[in-house]
């Protein structure tokens, strides 16, 4: 099912000629509302006037989730605050968070995409969806909720956690659709198998996960112990939130919407932007929003887009699933954890060094984080319940911080794996589909 | 009265014990008493060595976690009920230990025990009331 078929399906050149008269106007809008825009513009010697074409995009400069933090909080929004009515912010709780502010218009396009998002899925106005992502700050609860509703189906605004109580609703309710993260899903579904709740009986059809990489055996997974069926879904704060991408019923690739977001994909050492088909760091320019878009913005997540016609009749180009990020940042259990908001805590507790490695795994269903810290003079003692203390110190200062469980595993002094002096800070186990 | 006990932190991984004995050996220590004490994923290694300063820098050189600790040495005899008989006069005293492991080697009729405890001078004062043999720490570091 195709939400809007007039823009989901527009022919590429006509496609091609929207993108470019919103690119021009966006890329004229920032440089006169955004200073610091403005200035790496100017820095290289350009003028909007000087984007001509899609091509010339590669002209103007790239905006990395650094400078993001640069001009926290509001630093590159471009309408005066009095037409911003909502901010949403990423999960930064040490390092500055990235704030995204939205205009009434911004909040509509918003509703409209995750519309167009869950009724690729099949999602209609017949449908009761249990929202289990997150309310508040972070944008997966009420970028979901104004979709569902905008389609008129039923929203049950639960938010996550109480896994017993989502199932007892969902039962009770005779919920059709379910949102969350995907480590989130299988946790419900651990619990409905301890209750001996046998999922099929459920009218559970369809569930939307996203807001941290998954795999297609993963997939399956859900699909056997849900018994629905799992679709993709991909997004930023920094550019939307959850419908920038996502899923058709035939559910080879997500689905760009182009009309509102350029994609190109870029060689992360070199800058440069790589042939179509191949893979690389995915940069995405709003073209449509006005309070905060972002113009190349480098996302991180390494992907491969389509361009070929899909079977649905959307012509936009496909990503493919999203397996790996080209810095550091880990997606735990749909936190966002950078290492060194670890480091801080370590720094912040007395007895310990920032000697540290990350190593995450998958354990059954949910993501599971070790932190392996050194042990140093200072920290040692001869008293092994005074090493346990430390331990349990420091993981009750992660969970303070991060929200996340984390397991402290103490190690010998100079094990962590250096190289060039700089210590390797994450080992990802988790295997990337 | 006080011996001084090395600690060394190491990971419950094959090989660790020996790489603290390579040092030792390298350094040419002799080892009098020794224990493992372990964790859930870490151990703590507690050695009286025959000189422990020099023990203390020849590992700290070779980038391992640690320490000097003080610990006391008591005699007990190399029979049944002995060590029951001292930790009897122990318990007399109201001294709590923390740990203890045995000596290598024995000393004709008596055994030698190891021992952590808090408040390491006011118990060593009172065992001494309680005419518990202590061994000083020649006794100790040297041939028994």
């Amino acid at each position: 099912m195709i939400w809007d078929e007039k823009h989901e399906c527009m022919p590429r050149e006509q496609l091609k000629e929207l993108q470019l008269k919103r690119l021009k106007s966006v890329v004229r809008r920032v440089y006169k509302n955004v200073p610091y825009f403005r200035k790496k513009v100017d820095a290289l010697g350009l003028k909007p006037a000087d984007i001509q074409s899609l091509e010339d995009l590669q002209k103007l400069p790239f905006i990395t989730k650094h400078e993001l933090r640069e001009t926290y909080p509001f630093g590159l929004f471009a309408t005066p605050m009095k037409e911003v009515v909502r901010i949403h912010s990423s999960s930064g709780t040490t390092g500055k968070p990235v704030v995204a502010g939205y205009t009434r218009a911004d909040l509509n396009l918003w509703a409209e995409l995750m519309a167009r998002t869950l009724t690729a899925g099949g999602t209609t106005a017949e449908d009761i969806v249990q929202n289990a992502y997150g309310y508040g700050l972070f944008t997966g609860g009420l970028g979901i909720h104004y979709g569902a509703e905008k389609i008129g189906a039923t929203v049950v605004p639960i938010s996550g956690g109480n896994t017993a109580r989502q199932l007892l609703i969902m039962e009770d309710f005779g919920v059709t659709v379910l949102t969350c993260t995907p480590s989130y899903s299988l946790q419900i579904a651990e619990v409905a198998e301890e209750k001996g709740l046998d999922m099929r009986k459920l009218k559970l059809r369809v569930g939307f996960f996203g807001a941290e990489p998954w795999s297609d055996e993963m997939r399956k997974e859900i699909e056997e112990r849900l018994h629905v069926r799992a679709m993709d879904l991909y997004g930023l704060t920094e550019v939307i939130g959850p419908g920038v991408a996502a899923e058709c019923e035939h559910r080879c690739g997500l689905h760009i919407y182009e009309d509102h977001f350029i994609p190109e994909i870029i060689d992360p050492d070199t800058g440069k932007v790589k042939p179509d088909g191949q893979t690389g760091e995915l940069v995405l320019t709003c073209t449509t929003k006005q309070a905060f878009p972002v113009i190349r913005f480098r996302t991180r997540d390494i992907a491969k887009l389509e361009y070929g016609k899909c079977e649905c009749g959307r012509t936009f180009a496909r990503m493919n699933r999203v397996t790996g990020r080209t810095d550091d940042m880990l997606i735990i259990r749909g936190v966002n954890v950078f290492p060194s908001q670890i480091e801080a805590v370590l720094v912040g507790i007395e007895e310990a060094e920032p000697h540290y490695q990350l190593i995450v795994r998958k354990d059954g269903p949910m993501d599971t984080l070790e932190v392996q810290v050194e042990v140093d003079q200072q920290l040692f003692s001869d008293e092994i319940k005074r090493l346990e203390q430390v331990e349990r110190k420091i993981a009750h200062e992660i969970a303070s911080m991060l929200g996340i469980h984390a397991k402290i595993t103490l190690v010998e002094p100079k094990t962590i794996e250096r190289s060039m002096g700089k210590a390797k800070r994450v080992i990802d186990l988790r295997k990337e589909g | 009265m006080k011996i001084k006990q090395v600690s060394v932190f190491l990971e419950n991984k094959p090989g660790h014990v020996r790489m603290v004995a390579e040092e030792l050996k390298k350094a040419n220590l002799n080892l009098r008493a020794i224990s493992l004490a372990d964790s859930e994923d870490f151990g703590i290694l507690r050695m009286v060595v025959e000189n422990p300063d020099k023990a203390y820098s020849v590992l700290k050189a070779a980038k391992h976690a640690v320490q000097e600790t003080e610990v006391i040495a008591v005699e007990v005899p190399d029979q049944p009920g002995g060590l029951s008989d001292v930790l009897g006069t122990f318990e007399k005293c109201g001294v709590n230990i923390e740990y203890m492991y045995s000596v290598l080697e024995r000393r004709s009729d008596k055994a030698v025990i190891i021992l952590r405890v808090e408040s390491i001078d006011e118990v060593i004062e009172k065992l001494k009331k309680q005419n518990v043999r202590l061994l000083s720490s020649n006794e100790v570091y040297g041939a028994l």
